[in-house]
């Protein structure tokens, strides 16, 4: 008998606009990792439509599920655990992901693990960096969620600020929205970013008066929309690439001073940024640069790991499934569950 | 064979396992608190009590809907996550159908409807036949007089005093649309009508077991990849944006797909007694002689519609016409007609036959339209229920 047995576990994530699905061994090593994007249909829309998500998830999940086993070569009985995304998300995507993990491990006799999506995107960075071990400070930044978090130990999480309003990725969403740039809104203001001069206009920083570490983006979103109505009014030409990069630069500036403040409060020897927007070229330009002139080490995860996948859903519920949590068949999937609660 | 049934639908949840026409457990709890919660345990209590191999499974029956959108996606996903962990098919068993089951056997009118809102009901209209024993082993004994779909209250009244009078049968209704809008059916029904009393009201997964055998012996499966629900509504917000584009014509003809065709067996098993398995529409997809066409709501992606055509020896045969039900009074099905001839006499097809109900008015006059003239009719060709078939003719001198 081996006594360093692998732990092969079976992610399952849909907490959003994403089908996905992976297998991951000890928490680390990815064996297959398949997402479905929805984002063409959504794009139709504006922006993410709960239901019509809801009716794409069942569509897929398990064609997802089927194919990750195919990737990793592995059936469900070489499967230890089933982790899958319990909240916080749409209710509707959610309980698709939580209705078919349920049903799989029972089916199986597996053991089932709820997994915070949060804490999941934190644990991204834990696939491709084999060194890195908490204690660390991380930065999750995406459509849904802005939060700052102190990572004591692995499931052990202190929320030092988040955002008060909108996410970060929600005010690039509705930015983009407003000067013609369509669903959705990072990326594609990230590119037009690049041909445009950061300090153009200066728009105020999301900062939040008598709490140091929340951000509030909903200001900013507003006053990129004033001034757009301003110019307006007076006939004056939008120049969106220098719109769309004085904007970010107010977001990654609010974003970087803040996780600086806690690096240096703390002493963190190592920062790590996670989540959709931590794609985004500009902040993981400025996050790297700031870490390395206060010689804190920095993580970012590769772009297709900071979008919604399951990988990290496998990674994060190796960690509780070692801690020896489990979650029973009356698992329910909690829109706003908060990060650390269970 | 084993096979477990849940139905989450409405406001019950239940699960049961029958074996080879035996019930061997049932479970049901009809109580406001949320299916995602209650239904998983539930299924593993039962097994326990029963010690059920749950390798012995050989289906997993689900109740597909119409329903509450958020209790057949918990049902469908709880059946697909079973069906893929046990490599086993799903049975969809149309939820009022998996209803009128509640009357097997029973030869009068049985009308199980679901409170759908907006004074609309999901609505079926069912009957057995009268003599079980003349039903072959792989033909199921329910009839359907009218389709499961979403009706206005008012509007069933009058479809259901005019077919208790047509067939002098009882009416017997059921589900919890009839307790909802008793008010409207004491005042709209003309005819004398019973409700069914508690244990036979609302959904059980019993009943949906006892349907599935019934799909089961006439080959009626799917895999879990196949599986989805029947919404029998699109989402509000597709409604919306399809009602913004109606005059741009988001409709797009194209040839079929491989990729187009789980959906289309899922229109053929919704929309026919006698559907075309995906097996066959593959088939037909890659033989040169059919030529396949679909309608594609481009605003979604979505396949609205689709006709096939058979190349018979210089003969234009249409062998399936269908329009989703949420798709139709769009002129949909005259496109697809219009764009497969089309196609047909660029391969020198200049005369074209076609069959139909000789109930489907609205088919009929379509046809009619397109230049398509009534010559003979085939006795009881259709079944569920029984009934003539036009043989129509489009021919070149026409």
């Amino acid at each position: 008998m081996e006594d360093t047995k692998e732990i092969r576990i079976l992610g399952i994530e849909s907490s959003c606009d994403e089908t996905a699905a992976a297998v991951v061994v000890n928490g680390r090593d990815v064996r297959s990792n398949i997402i479905s994007s929805q984002i063409d249909i959504h794009t139709l829309y504006g922006g993410v439509v709960p239901e019509i998500a809801s009716r794409k998830h069942i569509e897929r999940v398990s064609q997802v599920v089927e194919k990750a086993l195919e990737d990793a070569q592995m059936t469900l009985d070489d499967i230890d655990a089933v982790g899958v995304t319990y909240g916080p998300g749409l209710i509707g995507p959610l309980l698709v992901g939580v209705s078919a993990a349920k049903a799989i491990a029972w089916a199986k006799d597996l053991p089932l693990v709820g997994v915070h999506h949060i804490e999941g995107h934190i644990s991204a960075n834990y696939i491709e960096n084999k060194e890195l071990e908490p204690p660390f400070g991380c930065l999750i930044v995406s459509g849904g969620h802005t939060h700052l978090v102190l990572v004591k130990d692995y499931g052990e999480y202190e929320i030092l600020g988040k955002t008060c309003d909108d996410a970060a990725g929600e005010a690039f969403d509705k930015v983009a929205r407003a000067i013609g740039l369509g669903y959705p809104g990072g990326p594609k203001i990230d590119k037009v970013s690049r041909e445009g001069n950061a300090d153009a206009i200066v728009f105020p920083q999301g900062k939040v008066r008598g709490s140091e570490y929340d951000f509030s983006f909903s200001g900013l979103k507003s006053a990129v929309l004033n001034y757009l109505n301003e110019c307006r009014m007076k006939g004056e030409e939008i120049c969106v690439p220098d719109v769309a990069a004085s904007f970010q630069k107010a977001v990654v500036d609010v974003l970087v001073s803040h996780a600086m403040r806690a690096v240096e409060e703390f002493h963190f020897r190592k920062f790590a940024i996670a989540g959709g927007v931590a794609s985004n070229s500009a902040l993981r330009h400025a996050m790297e640069q700031a870490c390395l002139e206060r010689g804190v080490a920095f993580y970012r995860p590769s772009p297709i790991l900071c979008t919604d996948n399951a990988a990290m859903i496998g990674a994060a519920a190796y960690y509780d499934f070692k801690k020896g949590i489990r979650s029973d068949w009356s698992l329910n999937a909690i829109p706003n569950l908060r990060l650390g609660e269970r | 064979m084993k096979i477990l049934a849940i139905d989450s639908s409405g406001m019950p949840a239940s699960a049961a396992v029958v074996e080879d026409g035996k019930l061997i457990a049932a479970y049901t709890v009809n109580y406001q608190k949320t299916h995602s919660q209650t239904l998983l345990p539930m299924i593993d209590e039962l097994s326990r009590a029963i010690e059920l191999d749950k390798t012995t499974l050989g289906a997993v029956a689900v109740s597909g809907g119409p329903g509450s959108f958020t209790g057949l996606r918990i049902g469908s996903a709880t059946a697909k996550g079973i069906a893929l962990a046990l490599k086993i098919p799903i049975i969809n068993v149309p939820t009022l159908e998996g209803l009128a089951s509640n009357f097997h056997g029973c030869g009068e009118l049985i009308c199980p409807m679901m409170d759908a809102r907006r004074t609309e009901v999901f609505a079926g209209v069912y009957t057995y036949q009268d003599d079980l024993s003349s039903v072959s082993p792989d033909k199921t004994s329910l009839v359907v007089l009218m389709d499961q779909k979403p009706v206005s209250v008012e509007k069933l009244c009058i479809k259901l005093n005019e077919m208790a009078e047509k067939t002098g049968k009882r009416l017997i209704l059921l589900g919890d649309g009839c307790v909802k809008y008793r008010d409207i059916l004491n005042e709209k029904l003309m005819v004398p009508y019973r409700i069914a009393p508690l244990n036979l009201l609302e959904q059980r997964a019993a009943s949906v077991a006892l349907r599935a055998e019934e799909l089961l012996a006439a080959g009626r499966t799917e895999t879990a990849e196949e599986h989805r629900p029947i919404y029998l509504r699109v989402s509000q917000a597709e409604r919306v944006r399809s009602c913004r584009l109606a005059e741009k014509n988001p409709i797009r003809i194209r040839p079929a797909e491989e990729k187009d065709l789980p959906r289309i067996a899922v229109m053929e098993k919704l929309y026919f007694s006698l559907p075309w398995s995906e097996k066959m529409l593959r088939e037909s997809l890659h033989q040169a002689q059919y030529t396949m066409l679909v309608a594609e709501d481009c605003t979604d992606g979505e396949i609205a519609g689709y006709v096939t055509l058979l190349n018979a020896a210089g003969e234009g045969n249409i062998m399936n016409v269908a329009v989703s039900d949420a798709m139709r009074r769009q002129g949909i099905a005259g496109k697809l007609l219009t764009e497969v001839m089309q196609r047909g006499r660029e391969e020198g097809i200049c005369d074209y036959t076609l069959e139909v109900r000789k109930s489907n008015k609205a088919a009929v006059s379509l046809y009619e339209g397109l230049g398509f003239r009534t010559e003979g009719v085939r006795k009881d060709y259709y079944e569920q229920p029984r009934e003539d078939a036009l043989i129509m003719w489009k021919r070149k001198e026409n």
